[in-house]
């Protein structure tokens, strides 16, 4: 109850001197809230144009290339019961088999390339959406529905001279140990060239219909391409997975690409301290401008301890001081830093168009459409550490008053 | 009611408020030592009000802290309100503050961020008080000090006389046992001072306070109780 009181008149004191004109005056609080917003607003715009691109690109990695998860399977596992079982956990939105080799494609009278093919079932395009979403058709149809059609990675079809309908020559080699180490050739159509964006697969992907390469490597156990209906459940459906029988192995999209999936967090996380340090910046402001108020408080201060407010209470009137400019510099920031966030692409344009208009410069970059994905945990831990930043520039402004001597100020007073 | 050269006992009931005993407080000035209370005996009892004189820089001021638990003493020991002052910590001499002192300065000390009406509440919430408490109590003392009219005004916007003013309901509103004045009307001119003087010495009786009252203002002596002059460290006679 005491602390509920205590409460009561440090606030009411803090807001009382937060909002006086003196405080105005010097305007002890307008950098700080200016430097917390701007900050704030180069966090959302930064971290969401991060996340929209790593989200982008980790999406076409586990839509079009890992899948959700892999699941090897036993030689002799039926696979329509599998699937069954899977279908069962209610997690799983599509399973399909899939074979994945290393093989070279080699347009006859034109170049060659090493390429990644995949075997997938004719009807992967209206089976899976998630496939369909992310790949970009450039130019023909997707169509693998025969063993003799391919669809090729746009770039791979570039390097080697290929478009639509010309006819390819895969070699993939051939199964077992070294003396039946063999190539196999297969001439084949390019129905279709697609693309996801990015060049690390666009160079090496290539379709085609699963039964060719069964048929090339009938030894070869094809595996089981996972999609659930929330990626990020995949722990959940391991957990499932590997309770049913004729399962040898579970990987998820996080084992197949952690080395990517790694390197994305660091990068972010980098990204993060670095623009903390914009914070810190800020907390020094607030540090010394607190002190600046603290002085000129000192009579107050004085007087207070005389009629018995205890000194730790004096100092959470100035500290609240700190977290009031720390909460109004949220406030905007966040408001501020979403609804950008959100236009990104409209304000770069209109920034483009007024560069063109003053330079005649046209940037690409700024043509560019960005992905934004602002997830809510992020802007609650950013503005928590604010929070945390400014408690501890406040603390560090007010610490002093725990030694002022009372009757000294009222002396010198 | 002398006891001995320095030790003045004044009597308005049966319990003690103030008692202290062989208090010396010696201040080093470079290289000479200065002493201004050289182990000073003094007694008030509860609802009495004391008058102290002397020059400038006698002691008088440091005595007053020194009863009201701002500053510490040498040696010797302070008994207000049944606290023994020198055993307790900083904490608990804030909360003997709160609970048992108000106090009155020269300079009147109000928050100038504040309302007169908000200095008192402010004072009250201090205390433990509810804010909607803490504003009646403020509303009645302001009456009392006869400015009702002017609860919503900043110290910058009061006279001399009326911030005084505002100052004595402040050191009213804790109810506390004791008031310390230091030089209320010191600032003042002989007229202001006057109303002043005759104010706290009416609302010391009205709500049975007793009153330590430092003072250059013979006019005050006649409103006491008793009136003793500190001259070179100890308490001399009457005026």
């Amino acid at each position: 109850m005491n602390r509920i009181l205590d409460l009561q008149w440090i606030l009411f004191t803090s807001f009382k001197y937060f909002t006086s004109a003196r405080n105005k005056k010097i305007r002890f609080a307008t950098l700080p809230i200016i430097g917390i917003t701007a900050g704030l607003v180069a966090v959302i715009i930064i971290i969401g144009i991060m996340n929209g691109l790593q989200e982008g690109y980790l999406n076409d990695l586990i839509e079009i290339d890992s899948y959700h998860a892999r699941i090897t399977i036993e030689s002799e596992t039926d696979v329509k019961k599998l699937q069954e079982a899977l279908n069962d956990t209610n997690l799983v939105q599509n399973s399909y088999e899939f074979l994945e080799l290393e093989g070279v494609l080699r347009l006859p009278n034109g170049g060659s390339q090493p390429c990644v093919i995949k075997g997938l079932p004719p009807n992967i395009y209206t089976l899976d959406s998630g496939f369909s979403n992310e790949l970009t058709i450039s130019s023909g149809v997707f169509n693998i529905d025969t063993i003799d059609k391919i669809v090729l990675g746009r770039n791979l079809a570039v390097n080697i001279g290929a478009g639509v309908n010309s006819i390819v020559e895969l070699l993939v080699l051939g199964e077992g140990k070294i003396v039946n180490f063999v190539p196999i050739e297969k001439q084949m159509i390019v129905t279709a060239k697609v693309g996801t964006g990015y060049p690390e697969i666009d160079d090496m992907i290539c379709f085609a219909n699963i039964s060719l390469l069964k048929k090339m490597l009938p030894k070869t156990i094809p595996q089981i391409g996972i999609k659930l209906y929330d990626s990020d459940k995949i722990n959940a459906f391991i957990k499932e997975a590997v309770k049913i029988d004729g399962i040898k192995s579970v990987e998820s999209w996080i084992d197949l690409n952690r080395s990517l999936y790694s390197a994305l967090l660091l990068e972010k996380y980098s990204m993060f301290v670095i623009l903390f340090l914009v914070f810190v910046v800020v907390a020094i402001n607030i540090k010394s401008s607190l002190e600046r108020v603290v002085f000129s408080h000192k009579k107050d201060i004085g007087l207070m301890t005389a009629v018995g407010a205890t000194k730790k209470n004096l100092t959470k009137v100035f500290i609240f001081q700190g977290l009031f400019i720390a909460i109004i510099g949220i406030f905007f920031g966040l408001v501020i830093g979403i609804l950008s966030a959100k236009n990104i692409n409209q304000i770069f344009l209109l920034i483009g168009s007024l560069i063109k208009t003053i330079t005649g410069y046209s940037s690409r970059f700024l043509q560019y459409t960005f992905p934004v994905k602002i997830l809510p945990g992020e802007l609650i831990i950013v503005s928590s550490g604010i929070l945390l930043v400014s408690f501890f520039a406040s603390w560090m402004a007010v610490r002093k008053i725990l030694k002022f001597v009372p009757v000294r100020i009222l002396h010198d007073e | 009611m002398m006891n001995n050269s320095s030790e003045k006992v004044f009597v308005s009931g049966l319990v003690t408020a103030i008692d202290v005993k062989n208090l010396t407080k010696t201040y080093i000035n470079g290289t000479e030592n200065l002493t201004v209370l050289n182990a000073v005996n003094f007694k008030l009892m509860k609802g009495s009000s004391v008058v102290i004189m002397g020059k400038s820089g006698c002691g008088k001021s440091t005595f007053l802290h020194m009863v009201g638990g701002l500053d510490s003493a040498d040696s010797g020991t302070v008994f207000v309100a049944g606290h023994q002052l020198d055993s307790l910590n900083s904490d608990r001499l804030t909360q003997f503050r709160k609970k048992h002192i108000g106090f009155i300065f020269q300079m009147h000390y109000l928050l100038e961020d504040f309302s007169a009406l908000e200095n008192l509440m402010v004072t009250s919430m201090i205390q433990g008080n509810q804010k909607k408490k803490a504003k009646e109590s403020a509303l009645t003392l302001m009456n009392d000090v006869g400015l009702s009219s002017k609860i919503n005004n900043y110290p910058g916007q009061l006279s001399g006389g009326e911030r005084q003013r505002v100052a004595i309901a402040r050191a009213l509103i804790n109810d506390p046992d004791i008031i310390l004045a230091d030089e209320p009307t010191g600032n003042l001119d002989e007229e202001n001072s006057h109303i002043i003087e005759d104010l706290l010495f009416g609302l010391v009786k009205k709500y049975q306070k007793s009153l330590v009252l430092v003072t250059h203002d013979p006019y005050i002596a006649n409103l006491a109780d008793e009136t003793l002059i500190l001259q070179k460290g100890v308490f001399k006679g009457d005026v």
